[in-house]
C-alpha cells in the first residue's frame, strides 16, 4: 500500500510533564514516555539574496510554501479602509495572461492551492502543491505576487462583496463589539480604524491596487516558510525565479507607537432584537520581543486558553453555566500590544458574566497562581507541540510566522525549554505586572439588563 | 471556538470528497478494520508522519433518535459525557487529557455523536482509558445536568437566536421534512430544553451508548499490531447492551413546492436559499447520488459554477453557494444561498434560479476531473482522515467505498447528469427570503 504520507519529522519533547493526577494513580494507566527528535529548518540564500526557512521532507508528495508580508489592514490609507481585503481577495484571481475562469480551472484540476489573506499587521500567502506541479505552482505564485490583473469587472464584483460584508458585520454584535472595544483603546490610532468602510471601499479603483501591490510585495518585508519535498539547491532557484523581481523596498510610512491605556469600566452598546449580548475584555498586553512574553503566553492559557480547563472556563461556564464559550489570547500587535478576552450571555445573564471575570481577575491578580497550576499548564502546551506539526502547510506558516517574529532558527528545538524554564516567580511577577484589575475594560453589545 | 462542542448544522453537514484522477489501482488510505466479540468495530489508518494519533468514537445515533418533545437529547448528553464516571469526576476527562498536551472536541449529528482527541503517542493508552470508560460508566449529578443546559441554552442563543437567517433555516427545515427527524434542530428548542430531565439523558446513553453501537478509528502513528491489546484491554471488557433494534423507518416528507417569507428588523442585506430533498449515497435511489455531486459542482464551483456567470458576473448578487449533503442516512438534499445585490429583488433571483440551464458534455468532464483531484490533502492530517473513514462507516457505507469513490465519479454518463437536473425540479423544494424589515420584495 502507497504511504501517501510518510514524512519522518520527528519532534522533541524534552519535558516530561507528571502524566495524570495524583488522585487517579491507582485509576489510569501507567504511560511509557518517548523521546522524539524535532528538525531545525535550513536557512536557504538565493543568489539574489531572498532568504526562506526549509524544512525538507524527502518522502511527502507535497509542497507547502507561506509567504508573510509586514504590513497589514492598518498600513491602508484613512480614506481607503478595507483596500487590503479588497486586494488579497483579487490577487489570485485573475494573474497574467489567465482569466479568473482559466486560472480557477488550471489550480483545481492541478490541485494547487494559492490564496492570500489580510490581517491587520501583516499579509499572508500561502500555495501549497504537488512535487510533480512545482514548476506551474511557483510560476502561478510568481505571476500572482507580479502581474495581478485587476479588471474592471472583477475590481466590482471585489467591492460589492465587500460592501455586503459590512452590513453583514454591522448585526453581529461579535463583530460589532470588537470594532468598538479596539476603537475605545486605539483611539484615532490605525488599531482602532482599520476596519473596512464604505466609502473607503467605493474608492478604490485599479490604480490603487496596482499601486498597493507594488508597495505591500517587496523583498525587505517578505519572509517565507517552506516545508516539503524540495532540497536547498531547487528552492534556492525558484525563491529567484518567484520573488527575484519583485521591488526591493517599500514606500510605506511606519506605524506609529501607542501606550494602550484602559480603566476598570463597561462600555454597552445597544444592538436590539437579539437575545444575547457579546463582550470583549481587556487591557494592556506585551509584545512578541518582550522578555515576558513566553510568561504571558503561559498565562493565557492558564486564565482563559484554548481548553475548557482554565479559569475562566472552569468558572463562568462549567461551574455558573453562564456561557457556551469564554476565551482570552495575547493581541501581541507590534505598535501597542493588547491582551484580549471575549464572550457571549444571554442578555439578562451578561452582567453576572462580567462580575464573574472580574473576580476571576481579582483572584488571580491578588492570589497569584499555584505551582500545580502552572505546571498543568506548561505540561499542556509543551505536550501538544507536536501537534502543531500535524500538516505541512501549518508548518510552513510556522516557519514564516517565526521570521516575522524575529525568533532564531533553532526555535523549533528551544521552545518548550523555553516554556519549561518559566517558574512560579516569573508566573506571578507577570501577573502583577499584566492582570491588574483596576485596568480590566469591557464594551459589550447587545441589550444587557442591569449595565 | 474550536473548543467547543461543536454540532453540525444542516448547511455544514456536506463533506467535500476530492480524490486524484491518477490514483489507478493503489490504495488511497492505509487502513485496516477488525471488530471486537462485543461487536466494537475498529479501524486503524496508518499516517507515521508525526508522533501523534487521533482516537475518534462514532456512536450511531443523533438527534433523530431525540424522544418526540424532547429535541436536543442527543447534543445534551453529549455534552454531559465530559462530566464524569464512577471513577473520573467531573471535569477531569478534559484535564487529564490536557495535562498531557492532548487536544478535545465532540460533536452532534443527525445520524451520529462522535467524540476525539488528537494526542502524542505515547498518551494515547490514556486517552483510551477515558474513552473506554466513558462509554460504559457515565454518571453526572443532577447539579451538573442542570448547569451544563445553562451552557446549552447559551449555545443556541449563539447560534440561532442571535442569527435571523438561522432562525429562518430551522423554520425552512421543519417545513420542508415534515414529519421526517430532519425537521428537528440538532441542538434542540427552548421549549424541549425544559422537558428533558436527567433521566431521560441517562435512557438515552443505556439505550444508544455501547461497544455494538460504536465505531472507533485510530489515526496516525500506530499499527494494527499495537492497536489490538490496547483496545482489547480498554474496550473489550464492556459488555454488548444494544437490543436489536426495528429498522428506522423514516417518514417520507410530502412532495411539497412551497415558500417562506421572512421580514427581519435587524438584517441589512437580501438573502434567498432553496433547498430541494434528494437521494443520498445511502437512500434507496443511491445510484444518482454521484451524478448530484456533479451536478452541484458544474451549478455552484467557485468562479467556474454556472450561477457564477448568471449572478455574480452580472452583478445581480454578491454571493452563493451551492452544496450537496449527500453522506446522510435516508434522503440528502441539495441547497443554494444567494446573497442579493441592494437594488436587486429577489424574485428576481429566484426567476432566474428557476430557469433552466444548458449543461453540456464539457461541463460534467470539467466538474468530474475537479471532483477528483487533490487528495494529497485530504490524508495529510490523520485527525481529517479519522473524520472521513468514521463517517463514513458510521454511515453504513463499506470499508471499500471510499476507495471506489473517484472511478464512481467518473463513470457517471452525461445523460444521468442531465436525469439529475430533470429530477430536482420534480423533488420536494422550499425557498425562503429573507429581507430587512421596510423593504419591499
Amino acid at each position: 500500500m502507497k504511504k501517501i504520507v510518510l514524512i519522518c519529522l520527528l519532534l522533541i519533547i524534552s519535558f516530561f510533564p507528571k502524566l495524570a493526577s495524583a488522585q487517579y494513580n491507582s485509576v489510569l494507566p501507567k504511560i511509557k514516555p518517548q523521546t522524539f527528535n524535532v528538525p531545525t529548518p535550513k536557512l536557504v540564500k538565493s543568489p539574489k539574496g531572498i532568504t526562506a526557512w526549509l524544512i525538507e521532507e524527502k518522502n511527502t508528495p507535497i509542497i507547502a510554501v507561506s509567504i508573510i508580508s509586514a504590513s497589514g489592514s492598518t498600513s491602508d490609507p484613512k480614506h481607503l479602509k478595507g483596500l487590503s481585503e479588497v486586494a488579497v481577495s483579487l490577487m489570485g484571481n485573475e494573474i497574467g495572461n489567465y482569466s479568473a475562469k482559466e486560472l480557477t480551472s488550471i489550480l483545481t484540476e492541478n490541485a494547487i492551492n494559492l490564496s492570500f489573506t489580510a490581517g491587520i499587521e501583516h499579509l499572508s500567502a500561502t500555495m501549497t502543491t504537488s512535487v510533480e506541479k512545482k514548476k506551474l505552482a511557483f510560476k502561478l505564485l510568481k505571476l500572482a505576487l507580479t502581474e495581478p490583473r485587476f479588471s474592471r469587472n472583477s475590481i466590482k464584483e471585489a467591492k460589492l462583496l465587500a460592501l455586503t460584508k459590512i452590513k453583514q458585520e454591522a448585526i453581529n454584535p461579535n463583530t460589532v463589539a470588537y470594532k468598538k472595544f479596539m476603537k475605545y483603546v486605539y483611539k484615532k490610532h490605525p488599531y482602532g480604524n482599520y476596519f473596512a468602510s464604505k466609502s473607503g471601499i467605493k474608492r478604490i479603483n485599479r490604480h490603487i491596487l496596482k499601486d498597493w501591490v507594488k508597495n505591500r510585495w517587496t523583498k525587505d518585508k517578505l519572509f517565507i516558510g517552506v516545508v516539503g519535498n524540495i532540497n536547498e539547491q531547487e528552492l534556492s532557484k525558484l525563491l529567484d525565479k518567484t520573488f527575484g523581481k519583485l521591488p526591493n523596498k517599500s514606500r510605506l510610512k511606519a506605524i506609529p507607537d501607542f501606550e494602550v491605556i484602559t480603566k476598570q469600566n463597561i462600555e454597552v452598546k445597544t444592538l436590539k432584537n437579539l437575545p444575547q449580548s457579546s463582550a470583549w475584555f481587556g487591557q494592556k498586553g506585551v509584545a512578541r520581543s518582550d522578555k515576558d512574553f513566553f510568561t504571558l503566553y503561559v498565562l493565557n492559557q492558564l486564565i482563559g486558553g484554548v481548553n475548557l480547563t482554565s479559569k475562566l472556563s472552569q468558572s463562568v461556564r462549567e461551574e455558573l453555566g453562564l456561557t457556551y464559550g469564554v476565551t482570552t489570547s495575547l493581541f501581541p500587535l507590534k505598535h501597542g500590544p493588547i491582551f484580549l478576552g471575549f464572550t457571549n450571555s444571554a442578555n439578562n445573564k451578561m452582567a453576572k458574566t462580567i462580575k464573574a471575570i472580574q473576580t476571576q481577575w481579582e483572584k488571580l491578580y491578588n492570589e497569584g497562581t499555584t505551582k500545580e497550576e502552572l505546571e498543568d499548564t506548561k505540561s499542556f502546551i509543551t505536550g501538544s507541540f507536536p501537534l502543531s506539526f500535524i500538516s505541512s502547510s501549518d508548518l510552513a506558516s510556522f516557519l514564516a510566522s517565526l521570521q516575522y517574529n524575529n525568533e532564531d532558527i533553532d526555535y523549533l528545538k528551544t521552545r518548550n525549554e523555553k516554556m519549561n524554564a518559566i517558574t512560579i516567580d516569573d508566573a506571578n511577577r507577570v501577573i502583577k505586572r499584566i492582570f491588574n484589575p483596576e485596568n480590566l475594560f469591557f464594551v459589550v453589545v447587545g441589550i444587557p439588563s442591569n449595565l | 471556538m474550536n473548543n467547543m462542542k461543536n454540532i453540525f448544522l444542516f448547511f455544514s453537514a456536506a463533506i467535500i470528497l476530492a480524490f486524484p484522477s491518477n490514483l489507478k489501482a493503489e490504495k488511497l488510505f492505509n487502513k485496516k478494520t477488525f471488530t471486537l466479540s462485543n461487536g466494537l468495530t475498529v479501524i486503524i489508518n496508518e499516517n507515521h508522519r508525526a508522533p501523534i494519533v487521533t482516537q475518534m468514537i462514532w456512536y450511531k445515533t443523533g438527534s433523530i433518535d431525540d424522544p418526540l418533545g424532547k429535541t436536543g437529547t442527543a447534543h445534551l448528553l453529549e455534552h454531559l459525557m465530559f462530566k464524569g464516571t464512577k471513577s473520573i469526576s467531573s471535569g477531569d476527562f478534559s484535564k487529564i487529557i490536557s495535562k498531557n498536551g492532548g487536544k478535545e472536541n465532540a460533536f452532534t449529528s443527525y445520524n451520529y455523536t462522535s467524540y476525539f482527541q488528537n494526542i502524542a503517542k505515547d498518551r494515547l493508552e490514556l486517552a483510551m482509558f477515558l474513552e473506554a470508560d466513558r462509554m460504559g460508566n457515565l454518571n453526572f449529578s443532577e447539579q451538573n445536568f442542570l448547569l451544563e443546559k445553562d451552557v446549552v441554552i447559551e449555545e443556541r442563543l449563539l447560534r440561532i437566536d442571535n442569527d435571523p437567517s438561522a432562525l429562518l433555516l430551522e423554520q425552512m427545515n421543519k417545513v420542508l421534512w415534515g414529519d421526517h427527524p430532519y425537521s428537528r434542530p440538532i441542538i434542540g428548542t427552548q421549549k424541549d430544553f425544559a422537558s428533558i430531565s436527567s433521566t431521560d439523558i441517562k435512557d438515552f446513553y443505556k439505550e444508544h451508548y455501547s461497544p455494538d453501537n460504536a465505531i472507533l478509528v485510530l489515526s496516525g502513528d500506530i499499527t494494527i499490531d499495537e492497536a489490538i491489546p490496547l483496545v482489547e484491554k480498554y474496550y473489550g471488557k464492556i459488555a454488548p447492551s444494544r437490543k436489536p433494534l426495528e429498522k428506522r423507518i423514516f417518514t417520507a416528507p410530502l412532495n411539497l413546492k412551497t415558500e417562506i417569507k421572512m421580514k427581519s428588523p435587524i438584517v441589512k442585506v437580501k438573502s434567498l436559499t432553496k433547498s430541494f430533498i434528494t437521494p443520498s449515497f445511502i437512500s434507496e435511489d443511491k445510484h444518482l447520488a454521484p451524478a448530484f455531486d456533479i451536478l452541484t459542482e458544474i451549478l455552484g464551483a467557485e468562479k467556474l459554477g454556472k450561477y457564477y456567470k448568471i449572478l455574480i458576473e452580472s452583478n445581480l448578487a454578491s454571493s452563493y453557494d451551492c452544496t450537496y449533503n449527500g453522506f446522510v442516512e435516508d434522503k440528502g438534499s441539495l441547497n443554494i444561498s444567494v446573497i442579493a445585490n441592494s437594488d436587486i429583488d429577489l424574485s428576481a433571483i429566484n426567476n432566474i434560479l428557476e430557469q433552466d440551464i444548458d449543461i453540456t458534455k464539457a461541463d460534467v468532464k470539467a466538474a468530474k476531473k475537479r471532483l477528483v483531484s487533490g487528495m494529497e490533502y485530504l490524508i495529510d492530517n490523520p485527525e481529517t482522515t479519522a473524520n472521513l473513514l468514521g463517517k463514513f462507516a458510521i454511515l453504513g457505507l463499506s470499508a471499500e467505498y471510499i476507495e471506489t469513490y473517484p472511478k464512481m465519479i467518473m463513470d457517471v454518463p452525461y445523460k444521468q447528469v442531465i436525469e439529475a437536473y430533470k429530477l430536482l425540479k420534480n423533488y420536494p423544494m422550499i425557498t425562503t427570503y429573507l429581507t430587512p424589515e421596510g423593504i419591499e420584495d
